[in-house]
């Protein structure tokens, strides 16, 4: 009977509610501390109660409508690495503890500790004495549809090849810096672009050099400091190279004054393999003003037998929707990487949690959607302009990071690689 | 009580008791210090301060997250090159009464002939944002100057509301 009793009892034991301490804090630290921590992105800190509780509804309406911790890719296709969304169980534990009013609990917060300073192979950075200065608002620069856009040249001043596993960028206004397109420079190409303008650091073009696109080598998203490469990967980098990082900011309101540096990591293993890109690209579109649905696309066959590590996006604020597929012999259909809602500031590198493989014939299909229209909401052109965008290196690209799944094979790659540049060099004619 | 942080050249707001003359015009826009959204629209802000005052109108930035001081607001109006008046709203007098949900949000206020004022327009600065995080790169629509305009003239907007997008106001209990 007395047992019977003690069962009734618990099962009729309220939860208790989550408390600042026990459930609350870990939830921030784990999903909001890279952008909301000290030095990050964000625009206020989420690391104290005060921090939190101050702001909670607001936090619930983000979290529960996705647009935080931003991440725009669709859930589909292969499994992602670095995927940024918290959880429906973690936002209803929020929830909950909204619900009964923010308790506290018992025992001492937990003291969040900065990350231990990375040790770099190489380092380059922008002239700190001579930043770029952000303005307030959004302006056009470089002529109509270019905004908010700056590349910067960081030498690297390597004097011996690096195998490059992973890199680090920083700048001093975070807030006002949105994402970061970056490619290695052996040619000083880049070098010339920024003598163009010596007063000012940096340039005014995009951060592609001759026939290379930005975004060869990885980019970053908000609160994203680093792109690092699978272990087992690298990026060669040849001696006296310099990182060309194409910056997209976001005008804050204020001046902002912007300095960038780079520390560079080489932590090889035994048979590393260099990673190649292939690019899937469409040159040029022209769209009519109010055309809310424009699709280009592109289809290449594989040369060789590869693996797919990861996949860089590019496309502008006119791109609403763009995915890549890939079709095998027998008409089997994957989907490597979608976004259905499509904003350039939130494109970032997508690197997936294990290689996946794509045959030598096996066909990838890009397709991207344009909204030209006022009702796309990120359209610079407003009211809506006939568009007619090109560049050489693609208005719209996917860039797959790949390796020869037969190391022999890795010059066949190339090979081809520089086959495609010359025949997209004769379309250009 | 709001706390005053910078006395532009009328009386601040909460000594008019919301009081004015007919044909006069007052804005108040509910802000925060570190709302982003609010803080991007901080020129337009400014700017709008600036042709209101050739109105004969005050703009007021009205801060409302608890906790912040008016050092904290001098500070951000310093930084983001405010001249208007500013008040630390730290017991939500001004949410409550005009029921502000985010910032940045914008009252514009008319006067009739008894002095008393009356919402000509709330809502939306302008359509800079279409949610938080998604943002023109310029705004098209301009909705607290065409208020203003109207209100100037003893007319009427023909969308007195608009729904703010921003940072939302932690309600007090």
């Amino acid at each position: 009977m007395i047992t019977f009793l003690c069962a009734i009892l618990l099962l009729h034991e309220e939860p208790s509610a989550p408390t600042w301490i026990d459930d609350i804090q870990g939830i921030f630290v784990n999903n909001c501390m890279p952008c909301h921590g000290s030095g990050g992105a964000g625009p206020f800190h989420l690391l104290s109660y005060e921090d939190v509780a101050g702001r909670s509804s607001f936090i619930v309406e983000l979290t529960s409508k996705g647009l935080m911790p931003p991440w725009i890719v669709d859930d589909v296709g292969f499994p992602v690495k670095h995927k940024r969304a918290i959880s429906k169980e973690d936002i209803a534990i929020i929830q909950k503890w909204i619900e009964a009013d923010k308790p506290m609990g018992e025992g001492a917060e937990r003291i969040i500790c900065a990350p231990d300073p990375t040790e770099a192979d190489a380092i380059g950075h922008t002239d700190p004495q001579k930043p770029w200065i952000v303005p307030p608002e959004s302006e056009p620069r470089w002529h109509t549809g270019i905004r908010d856009k700056r590349t910067f040249v960081l030498p690297i001043n390597n004097d011996i090849p690096i195998k490059v596993t992973s890199f680090e960028f920083q700048t001093t206004a975070p807030r006002a810096v949105q994402m970061v397109c970056f490619v290695f420079d052996s040619q000083g190409r880049g070098k010339i672009f920024d003598s163009w303008d010596a007063a000012e650091p940096g340039y005014e073009m995009m951060g592609d050099i001759g026939w290379v696109p930005s975004g060869t080598h990885g980019k970053i998203g908000p609160g994203l400091g680093q792109v690092t490469l699978p272990r087992g990967y690298h990026w060669e980098l040849p001696s006296g190279a310099d990182l060309i990082a194409e910056t997209h900011f976001r005008p804050t309101g204020k001046k902002e004054s912007l300095s960038c540096s780079v520390k560079i990591k080489s932590d090889i293993v035994q048979d590393s393999r260099a990673v190649q890109e292939i690019v899937s690209m469409i040159r040029r579109i022209t769209i009519e003003a109010g055309s809310d649905k424009y699709v280009a696309q592109e289809s290449l066959a594989i040369p060789v037998d590869v693996d797919v590590i990861g996949i860089t996006p590019r496309a502008g604020p006119e791109c609403s929707a763009m995915k890549i597929l890939a079709t095998d012999g027998e008409g089997e259909q994957r989907i490597l990487l979608s976004y259905s809602d499509w904003d350039p500031h939130y494109g970032e590198t997508v690197f997936y949690k294990n290689p996946f493989r794509l045959k030598k014939d096996e066909t990838i299909e890009s397709i991207w959607e344009f909204n030209n229209s006022e009702s796309n909401p990120r359209n610079p052109f407003v009211p809506a302009q006939f568009i007619d965008l090109a560049r050489k290196t693609g208005v719209a690209n996917f860039i797959l990071h790949v390796v020869a799944a037969d190391p022999e094979e890795s010059d066949d790659l190339y090979e081809w690689n520089l086959s495609m540049l010359r025949k997209r060099q004769r379309a250009n004619q | 009580m709001c706390s005053l942080v910078a006395c532009a050249a009328r009386a601040p707001l909460e000594s008019k008791a919301l009081g004015g003359n007919q044909g006069d015009i007052d804005v108040i826009i509910f802000s925060s210090t570190d709302c982003p959204i609010a803080n991007a629209m901080s020129p337009e802000i400014e700017r709008i301060h600036q042709d209101l005052k050739v109105l004969g109108g005050d703009l007021t930035l009205v801060h409302v997250w608890e906790g912040r001081t008016p050092v904290d607001a001098q500070q951000h109006a310093s930084d983001y090159g405010l001249s208007m008046q500013i008040l630390v709203d730290s017991k939500h007098e001004l949410v409550r009464k005009f029921g502000a949900t985010v910032t940045p949000e914008a009252v514009v206020l008319a006067y009739d002939s008894s002095g008393n004022h009356y919402v000509v327009y709330q809502g939306l600065i302008n359509n800079f944002f279409d949610s938080p995080g998604n943002r023109r790169d310029e705004p098209s629509e301009h909705y607290v100057r065409e208020a203003i305009v109207a209100g100037k003239n003893g007319e009427v907007v023909s969308i007195n509301y608009r729904k703010p997008i921003g940072c939302l106001i932690e309600q007090m209990k």
